[in-house]
C-alpha cells in the first residue's frame, strides 16, 4: 500500500489550515481510510488541541527525528476513531528541529501502513514550509475570500508549482459568507478561482460552530447539523475521487424562506 | 516598661517592642526620666531586628543624657551583630522564655520526652515501693504523691526541652547540615534572575539525563498507566522514609519567580520550586520534587532520573500530564477544557506514586 501524502498549506496565518487538517482527517478516517495527521508547526502546535488529544502526547515528531522513540510509539490514536492517528509537533522546540529530509523519510515510512498522510503546514514560506511540503505529492491550498489571503495563496501556488514532487494542488476557500458576497462586500468564490486560476476542491461557509468545536477539542465534521461539517465531508469525498457537487451555501433567498428565517430567529430569541 | 535601678546601672526593658520605631519611641520617653541620667545603661531589646546605624542612633540618644550603653541583651542575630560591631557587650542572661528559638531537630525533643517517661516510671516505682513499705499511707496521700511525682516529671520534661532549645546551633546533625549547605550553595545561582531562554542551552543536559536512565524512550509506556485518582490526604498511611526520600531531601533546590509560559522548559537536576503559574504547553523536569506556588497547567516530570519517591505539588494541580519516574498520568478527558481555570480558591494537591499508580492527594482536607 502506498498512501497519499497531502500537505495543507496557505502562506497566510489564521485562514484555517489546522481546522481543515483536523476535519478532513477525521472525515477520511470516518469513511474507513487509515489516516495520519502530522503537525509540522513545531513550537506553535494546535492540531492536538483541535482533536482533543493534548493530554495523550508523550512523544512528538522531534522525538522521532532525534531517535528517542520509534515512529509507532509517537502516533497518538484518536479517542473515537481508531483509524485516525496524530503525530504531534514538539511545543518546546522550533522549526529547525526537523529537516526536509527527515520529514520525507517519516512520510515514506508512514505511506506503507496508511492511506492518507495529511501534513499540517505552518504559516509562512520559510524553513517550516519547505520542510512540510518535502514529503508531499499533493497539496491543498487554503485561502479565504480576502485580498491578503488570496495574494499569499498565489505566492504559495507559485512555490508549489516550482516543486517537482508536488503533482497536483487544489484550492479550498474557507470562511465564505454568502450574505457579504451578495452585498458586494466580499470577493465571490468565482473571483478567487479566477484570480488564482486553480482547481477548486471545496467551499467552506463561515460557521460559528467552528469556535466551539475548537474549544471543545472535537472536529466539526462530527456534528451532523453543521454546514461547515458537511462541506468538509464533501471535501474528503472529493479527495477520495468521488464527484460531489458543491454545497449550496447561499442564505435562503425566496420570500417564504425569508419569512421562515425570520421566525426561526424569533423562536430562538 | 520596667526600669530597674541597680547601683550604677539602669536597666531599660524594651523586650515587648516589636519594631525599631517602637524602640526609639519608648526609649525617648524613658530618657526623660532623670533616674536614667549618668548611668550605665543595660538595654533589653527582645527580638527586634536593628541594624548598625539604628543601634548607633540609639547609643547616641543615650549618650545625650550623659549615660552610656554598655550592655545589651537581644535574641535577634542581626541586632547582636550590630552591637558587636559597635563594641557593645551582649548579655543574654535572661532570655525571654516565650521568644521563638531555633529548634535544631524535632527528634531531640522526642528523645527528651522519652527520657522523662522513663523517669516517670521510676518515680512511680518509688511511690509504689513507698506504699508497700508503709501500708499506713492512705489512698489520698498516695494519690497526692502521684500528683507530686507527675509535677516533678513535668518539670524535668520542661527543663530538658529548654536545654535542648538552648543548645547552640552548631550541634545540628551533620546530615541536615550538609543538606542545608548544599541549599545555600545553590541559592547563589537562584539569586540571579534566570531567564528561561537560557535553559534551552541546558537541553543537552536533559537529553543526557534521559540517556543515563535510558528513561524517556522506553520506560514511559506509550499508553497511559495511571489516571488521576483523588484521595484525601489523611486516607494515606504514612510511609517510612527510604533512601530515595533522603536523596530528594539532599538534592539542591532551584526556584523561579515567574510565569512559565507555553514552550518554555524548566529543567534542573534537583528540586524545582516555581513561584507563579505554569501554563499549558510548558514543561518542568526535575530529578527531585516539583513545587508550584500557583496553577500547574503544563507537563511536570518529577524524579526524572528514576526516583519514585519524588512528588509534584501545586496550589492548583491541573496538569495536562504528570510524570513521576517512569510513570505517567494524563488529565481525564472530561477535564480537558482549554480555558485556564483562574479561581480565587485553591485546593493544594500533591501527586505521588502509590502502589505503582500516580495518585493525587488533597492537602487541605483536615
Amino acid at each position: 500500500m502506498t498512501g497519499r501524502v497531502i500537505v495543507i498549506t496557505s502562506g497566510k496565518g489564521g485562514v484555517g489550515k489546522t481546522t481543515t487538517s483536523a476535519n478532513i482527517g477525521t472525515a477520511l478516517a470516518k469513511s474507513g481510510a487509515k489516516v495520519v495527521l502530522i503537525d509540522t508547526d513545531i513550537g506553535l502546535r494546535n492540531l492536538d488541541l483541535l482533536l482533543g488529544l493534548e493530554n495523550r502526547i508523550v512523544y512528538t515528531l522531534v522525538d522521532v527525528v532525534e531517535e528517542r522513540c520509534k515512529l509507532k510509539q509517537a502516533l497518538v490514536k484518536d479517542k473515537k476513531n481508531p483509524n485516525l492517528c496524530l503525530l504531534a509537533a514538539a511545543q518546546t522546540r522550533d522549526k529547525t528541529a526537523v529537516t526536509a529530509e527527515q520529514l520525507k523519510e517519516i512520510c515514506e515510512e508512514l505511506q506503507e501502513d496508511y492511506d492518507f498522510i495529511l501534513v499540517d503546514c505552518p504559516a509562512g514560506i520559510e524553513h517550516g514550509f519547505q520542510t512540510a511540503i518535502s514529503g508531499a505529492s499533493e497539496a491543498i491550498v487554503v485561502t479565504t475570500p480576502e485580498m491578503s489571503a488570496v495574494r499569499d495563496a498565489d505566492r504559495i501556488i507559485g512555490l508549489l508549482e516550482a516543486k517537482e514532487e508536488i503533482k497536483s494542488y487544489k484550492l479550498l476557500i474557507n470562511r465564505v459568507r454568502p450574505n457579504l458576497i451578495k452585498a458586494n462586500d466580499m470577493m465571490s468564490v468565482d473571483d478567487v478561482v479566477d484570480i488564482l486560476s486553480c482547481n477548486l476542491i471545496g467551499i467552506i461557509p463561515e460557521d460559528t460552530g467552528i469556535i466551539t468545536s475548537t474549544n471543545r477539542g472535537e472536529p466539526i465534521v462530527n456534528d451532523e447539523n453543521s454546514m461547515a461539517g458537511k462541506a468538509y465531508k464533501n471535501v474528503a469525498l472529493r479527495i477520495q475521487g468521488e464527484e460531489v457537487p458543491f454545497l449550496d451555501i447561499d442564505e435562503p433567498h425566496g420570500f417564504i424562506d425569508k419569512i421562515k428565517k425570520f421566525f426561526k430567529i424569533k423562536a430562538k430569541a | 516598661m520596667e526600669n530597674k535601678t541597680a547601683e550604677n546601672t539602669y536597666l531599660i526593658d524594651l523586650s515587648y517592642t516589636k519594631t525599631p520605631a517602637d524602640v526609639v519611641f519608648e526609649l525617648s520617653s524613658v530618657i526623660e526620666n532623670e533616674a536614667a541620667c549618668n548611668k550605665k545603661v543595660v538595654l533589653n531589646l527582645g527580638d527586634v531586628d536593628l541594624n548598625q546605624s539604628q543601634l548607633l542612633s540609639i547609643k547616641s540618644l543615650i549618650n545625650g543624657i550623659n549615660s552610656s550603653l554598655v550592655t545589651l541583651s537581644s535574641v535577634s542575630a542581626q541586632t547582636q551583630q550590630a552591637a558587636m560591631a559597635l563594641g557593645i557587650v551582649i548579655d543574654n542572661n535572661e532570655p525571654r522564655p516565650e521568644s521563638a528559638q531555633y529548634v535544631p531537630m524535632t527528634e531531640h525533643i522526642e528523645t527528651a520526652v522519652l527520657e522523662t517517661e522513663s523517669v516517670q516510671e521510676d518515680a512511680q516505682d518509688e511511690s509504689e515501693i513507698a506504699e508497700n513499705e508503709s501500708d499506713t499511707l492512705t489512698e489520698a496521700e498516695s494519690s497526692q504523691n502521684d500528683v507530686q511525682t507527675e509535677k516533678a516529671t513535668e518539670y524535668i520534661e520542661e527543663k530538658e526541652i529548654e536545654e535542648e532549645l538552648n543548645k547552640p546551633v552548631e550541634e545540628t546533625p551533620d546530615e541536615i547540615k550538609s543538606g542545608l549547605d548544599a541549599l545555600y550553595d545553590n541559592s547563589d545561582d537562584g539569586v540571579e534572575p534566570v531567564k528561561l531562554g537560557s535553559i534551552f542551552d541546558s537541553e543537552q543536559k536533559l537529553e543526557k539525563l534521559f540517556e543515563e536512565q535510558e528513561g524517556r524512550p522506553e520506560n514511559i509506556p506509550a499508553d497511559g498507566v495511571s489516571v488521576k485518582i483523588e484521595i484525601p490526604d489523611y486516607d494515606i498511611p504514612d510511609e517510612e522514609y527510604t533512601e530515595e526520600d533522603y536523596a530528594i531531601m539532599e538534592m539542591p533546590t532551584k526556584s523561579y519567580k515567574q510565569t512559565v509560559r507555553s514552550g518554555q522548559v524548566v529543567n534542573y537536576d534537583g528540586n524545582v520550586v516555581i513561584i507563579g503559574d505554569c501554563h499549558p504547553g510548558s514543561e518542568i523536569i526535575a530529578s527531585g520534587d516539583i513545587t508550584v506556588w500557583g496553577v500547574l497547567g503544563g507537563i511536570a516530570h518529577a524524579g526524572a532520573k528514576g526516583n519514585r519517591k519524588a512528588r509534584i505539588r501545586a496550589l492548583n494541580l491541573n496538569a495536562i500530564q504528570l510524570r513521576i519516574a517512569q510513570f505517567y498520568a494524563r488529565r481525564p478527558d472530561s477535564l480537558n477544557n482549554m480555558y485556564a481555570e483562574k479561581t480565587s480558591t485553591f485546593t493544594p494537591e500533591e501527586a505521588r506514586i502509590l502502589n505503582d499508580n500516580i495518585v493525587i492527594l488533597r492537602l487541605n482536607d483536615k
